[in-house]
C-alpha cells in the first residue's frame, strides 16, 4: 500500500470524528485580540529589555574573557607545563562538543 | 515618508482592490518591514496572528493558563528573532513552530506526575468553561486531551492544520520517522478512546431502555 493511500483514511477518520469538536473549541475560546497600540508597546518594551540584557551579557563576557586571559598569561609565565595541559584539555573538550552536536545532526539526517 | 507611512499607503491601495490575494501581499509586505526592524509592522503581524496562535496552543496544551503563558512567550521570542525570519513559510507557521518547540521543551522539563496532575486540572477547567458556554463537552476533546503533548502536537499539525510530515519534523526539530510513529500511535489511541466512549454510550442507552 502506498503512503498516500494509507494516509487518506486517517485524515478522513479525523475529519469525521475530531474536526467538528476542535472547531467548536476554537470558536468558543476565540480570544479578543488587544489593540494594535498594546502590541506596539509590547514590541518596543521587549526590544528595550533584550538590548539591556545583551549589553549586560557582553559586559560579563568581556569581564570573564579578561579574567581567563590574565590567568592564562600568568600560568604560561609561571607553570608552562600546566598551561599546555590546560590548553590541550580545552581543545579536546571543544572537539568532543562539536562532534556530539554535528554528529547527532548527521545521524538524524541519514535516518530522516 | 517613512516606511510605516509607505506601508499605510500601500495597504489602503491594496484594500481598495480587495480579495485574498491582496491580504497575502499585505502580509508579505508587513513581514519585509518587520524583518527590517519596523515595530509597527511587527505589532500588526502579531495582532493578526494572536487569536490563531492562542487557539492552536490551547488545543495543543488543553490547559488555559499554560496556553496564555506560551502564547505570550512565543510572541516575545518572535520579537527577539524576527530579524532571522526568512519568510520561507507564512508568519503564522513560523509562530506555530516557535510555540510547538516551547511546549515540547516545557513538557520535557516538567516532572511526569506533576504534569499529569496539571493536565487533569487544566482539562477540568476547560471542560467547565465549555459547559458554561454551551451544552456539552465532546468526547473527542477528552480523547485529544488524553494524549501526551509530544503526540497531540503532531496529530493536530497534520490532521487539523494540514502540514506535511517533513514540515512537522522541521517545525519540531525531530526526525521524520518519529513524526510518523507519533502520528500512527496518536491516531490509534484516539480511535481506541473514541470506540470506548461509543461503547459506554451504547451501554448507557441500553440500561435506560431496560
Amino acid at each position: 500500500m502506498s503512503d498516500k493511500t494509507r494516509k487518506e483514511p486517517d485524515q478522513q477518520w479525523f475529519d469525521d470524528n475530531m474536526r467538528k469538536p476542535a472547531e467548536q473549541m476554537d470558536k468558543l475560546f476565540e480570544p479578543a485580540a488587544p489593540g494594535l497600540a498594546q502590541f506596539e508597546r509590547m514590541v518596543l518594551e521587549h526590544r528595550k529589555t533584550v538590548k539591556k540584557k545583551q549589553w549586560r551579557d557582553i559586559g560579563l563576557l568581556w569581564l570573564a574573557g579578561c579574567f581567563i586571559f590574565s590567568f592564562m598569561m600568568w600560568l604560561a609565565d609561571r607553570h608552562l607545563a600546566w598551561f599546555i595541559a590546560g590548553q590541550l584539555t580545552v581543545a579536546a573538550g571543544a572537539l568532543a562538543t562539536v562532534g556530539m552536536k554535528f554528529g547527532r545532526r548527521l545521524r538524524r539526517g541519514w535516518k530522516g | 515618508m517613512n516606511e510605516s507611512e509607505k506601508l499605510n499607503v500601500i495597504v489602503i491601495e491594496r484594500s481598495e482592490k480587495g480579495g485574498g490575494e491582496a491580504l497575502v501581499d499585505e502580509e508579505k509586505l508587513l513581514v519585509k518591514l518587520a524583518v527590517r526592524g519596523d515595530a509597527e509592522s511587527l505589532a500588526e503581524l502579531l495582532r493578526r496572528s494572536y487569536a490563531f496562535l492562542y487557539q492552536y496552543v490551547l488545543k495543543a496544551t488543553m490547559h488555559k493558563a499554560r496556553a496564555e503563558d506560551i502564547t505570550q512567550e512565543t510572541m516575545l521570542r518572535a520579537i527577539e528573532k524576527i530579524a532571522t525570519f526568512q519568510a520561507r513559510s507564512s508568519f503564522s507557521t513560523w509562530l506555530i513552530s516557535i510555540a510547538s518547540r516551547l511546549m515540547i521543551d516545557r513538557a520535557r522539563r516538567s516532572e511526569r506526575e506533576r504534569k499529569w496532575l496539571e493536565e487533569e486540572k487544566g482539562l477540568h477547567s476547560l471542560r467547565y468553561d465549555m459547559l458554561m458556554k454551551q451544552s456539552d463537552w465532546p468526547d473527542a476533546l477528552d480523547a485529544l486531551g488524553g494524549l501526551p503533548d509530544s503526540v497531540r502536537i503532531p496529530v493536530l499539525l497534520k490532521y487539523y492544520y494540514g502540514y506535511e510530515q517533513n514540515e512537522i519534523a522541521a517545525m519540531l526539530d525531530i526526525p521524520a520517522g518519529t513524526v510518523k510513529s507519533r502520528l500512527h500511535n496518536g491516531l490509534k489511541a484516539l480511535r481506541k478512546e473514541m470506540a470506548g466512549h461509543v461503547g459506554q454510550d451504547e451501554e448507557r442507552a441500553g440500561s435506560t431502555m431496560v
